[in-house]
């Protein structure tokens, strides 16, 4: 029965399901899932560069003086830029104004309804263009456009005209004039600096904030064989804080259960800078030893062989190193040649696996005599077998009585001594002696002399 | 470097899936889990690939690593009963009934290696089909020379009778098309 199932199945093949394959690739291409995770960031960065470059761009070229005067509004309010503008102070009131007018309105309503509508449609049109526009005209206003924090030490300062005035700053910053409206800050500080243009006895100012690059350390703790306990720790310095990392939760610094993989981490101080580091989590070998216990490490004797391994679940693959394998915890080996043998163990996990060597030396048997045998045919001990190594090549051995007789020989080592003489009779409980002669492979010869006992 | 790991995975999932995987359905209950061992080992292998030493043949490597996931599959989800019987009494129980095996295709073949209890399964598929010793087998599946000697016997048995089963149905249901056709 046995035979025809191993006939049918031993080699048999049936194809498997597509999907398992497509799960397969999937799981593997997630492999590479932590640099999709930064490059998903960079994506965000791109997409708002653009859409900061855009803004800029429409700002610095658009000619349309409307949408100028709307612009600016935010960018005074979030570049600390110090106006000379009673104009945009006018704006204000004379909404304001307009507000408590259309009110005023409301309430008269009722009075003169034809009079009430051509004022609410008035104040609304007046409000966004007429007076900043002429009083803009009048004088020739400028303003610095420039990110408000930097993080690499150097920044672009842009004007939004062509002018021939001059840069001042409060700290040690280095001018490169790009152009006649760009300049380029360089400043190996870090800290806030305000930055002033001055021409034609007008002025804007301008604080931008440099961050240096982060010096950060941190260290990783590898994940131990699929346990997803891998962890990051970061040694923020204290004199700034730091807001977040893409995606991971920060305790304490801590950036915890992560798995063998390559990590982006993108860290933000309070100034908006971005700092990234690239971490790679490894994992944390199945740190294991081979061991051995055996009578003898000599041939054909079992050799017990085991590993510490503390992990469960763990496949193991054991090469004996004589071309035998096993796949038990702790198997039982024999080997059958002298020599050294390197055994290797693979252990295999979920994700991970290792591979440990050992190297074992296999003695070749020594000869063994025993000093007593027992021939009364109850099947213990009772034929005197010396045990010889296994490269003996001839063998010779003899017994004698204490009158120095010799009363047995024999050549063949498995067959040894059952107490019977040469002349048929059985010897007698006594002492006898011993003679083994023989020579190894080597061509190198031995001769054992010495008591033996026999007992009935 | 990973591409590479990943081409040579391609190659070995091209080349040796239909054979795993009719291995994986030996040792399951059914198809589902044929297919949970059959990615998990096939994940195991990805990520052993570094450590497969070249001297050893990757075909047997592969079955080990499936044969293994197979059987940790089952001892996790429940630690698998070995029924313990009298060994004298399975020596002496010999019925060889190879025509009846015969008569059944291997598909309804697998069908009866896959209604047998778990332990049988694993002992009846490692001895019979993968040809381990019993002592080799106590190795793998952490149990007693005794006992793995005695799920075999047990196998066989239900194996014998599974068939009979199967062969039943089988004839029954010639007998009916039969019926029909005539």
């Amino acid at each position: 029965m046995d035979k025809i199932f191993k006939e049918r199945f031993k080699n048999l093949e049936k194809k498997a399901p597509d999907h398992i394959w497509d799960h397969l690739l999937k799981e593997i291409s997630e492999e590479g899932i932590s640099t999709s995770k930064p490059s998903m960031y960079t994506k965000i960065g791109i997409v708002a560069a653009i859409i900061i470059t855009a803004i800029v761009s429409t700002i610095l070229l658009s000619p349309n003086k409307n949408t100028e005067v709307d612009n600016k509004i935010p960018i005074i309010e979030n570049n600390d830029i110090i106006f000379q503008n009673t104009n945009i102070e006018k704006t204000i009131t004379s909404t304001a104004n307009k507000k408590v007018d259309s009110k005023q309105n409301k309430k008269v309503t009722n009075i003169d309804s034809n009079r009430n509508t051509k004022k609410k449609i008035e104040p609304q049109e007046t409000t966004i263009q007429a007076p900043i526009i002429k009083i803009k005209q009048e004088k020739q206003d400028f303003k610095i456009i420039a990110p408000k924090t930097t993080c690499t030490g150097e920044c672009l300062l842009k004007l939004d005209h062509n002018l021939l005035g001059e840069w001042k700053a409060n700290n040690n910053v280095l001018f490169e004039n790009i152009n006649s409206s760009e300049t380029k800050v360089t400043y190996s500080g870090s800290g806030k600096v305000l930055f002033t243009y001055l021409y034609n006895e007008q002025k804007d100012t301008f604080t931008v904030y440099f961050k240096l690059p982060l010096d950060l350390t941190y260290q990783i703790t590898p994940e131990a064989c699929g346990e997803e306990n891998g962890k990051v720790e970061f040694n923020f310095p204290t004199t700034r804080q730091f807001r977040s990392v893409n995606g991971y939760s920060l305790n304490n610094n801590v950036i915890e259960h992560l798995i063998v993989n390559k990590y982006t981490f993108e860290i933000e101080d309070n100034y908006d800078c971005r700092y990234s580091y690239q971490v790679n989590i490894p994992s944390k070998n199945l740190k294991a030893n081979i061991k051995y216990d055996a009578l003898e490490t000599e041939i054909n004797y079992p050799i017990y062989f085991s590993t510490n391994v503390t992990v469960e679940d763990v496949d193991y693959i054991w090469n004996f190193g004589d071309g035998d394998q096993s796949f038990g915890k702790e198997p039982e080996h024999k080997y059958t040649k002298a020599g050294n043998y390197n055994v290797q163990l693979q252990l295999i996990k979920a994700n991970c696996s290792e591979t440990i060597n050992k190297t074992i030396q296999i003695k070749d048997r020594t000869l063994e005599i025993p000093d007593i045998f027992t021939p009364n045919n109850d099947g213990k001990n009772d034929v005197f077998i010396v045990s010889i190594p296994e490269n003996t090549t001839s063998f010779e051995a003899y017994i004698l009585n204490r009158e120095g007789q010799l009363i047995y020989k024999w050549t063949d080592p498995k067959l040894g001594w059952d107490g019977l003489m040469m002349n048929g009779q059985k010897a007698q409980s006594a002492t006898y002696f011993y003679v083994i002669k023989g020579k190894d492979s080597t061509n190198k010869s031995f001769e054992y002399k010495s008591i033996l006992e026999l007992r009935r | 470097m990973k591409q590479n790991q990943q081409d040579i995975f391609t190659n070995l999932y091209q080349e040796h899936s239909s054979y795993l995987y009719a291995v994986c359905l030996r040792y399951t209950r059914n198809k589902e889990d044929a297919e949970d061992i059959m990615q998990e080992g096939f994940l195991k292998i990805y990520h052993a690939l570094d450590n497969f030493k070249r001297e050893s043949n990757i075909k047997t490597w592969m079955q080990r690593i499936m044969i293994n996931t197979a059987i940790n599959h089952y001892r996790k989800k429940k630690k698998t009963d070995f029924y313990n019987i009298n060994i004298d009494d399975a020596e002496i129980f010999k019925l060889e009934n190879n025509d009846a095996i015969n008569q059944l295709s291997t598909d309804e073949l697998l069908n009866v290696i896959n209604k047998l209890p778990d332990g049988y399964r694993m002992v009846f598929n490692l001895y019979s089909i993968e040809g381990y010793k019993h002592k080799e087998i106590a190795e793998i599946l952490d149990i007693k020379e005794g006992t793995s000697k005695s799920q075999l016997a047990k196998a066989r048995i239900t194996i014998q009778k599974l068939i009979e089963k199967e062969l039943g149905i089988k004839q029954q249901n010639i007998q009916y098309s039969n019926i029909e056709n005539g």
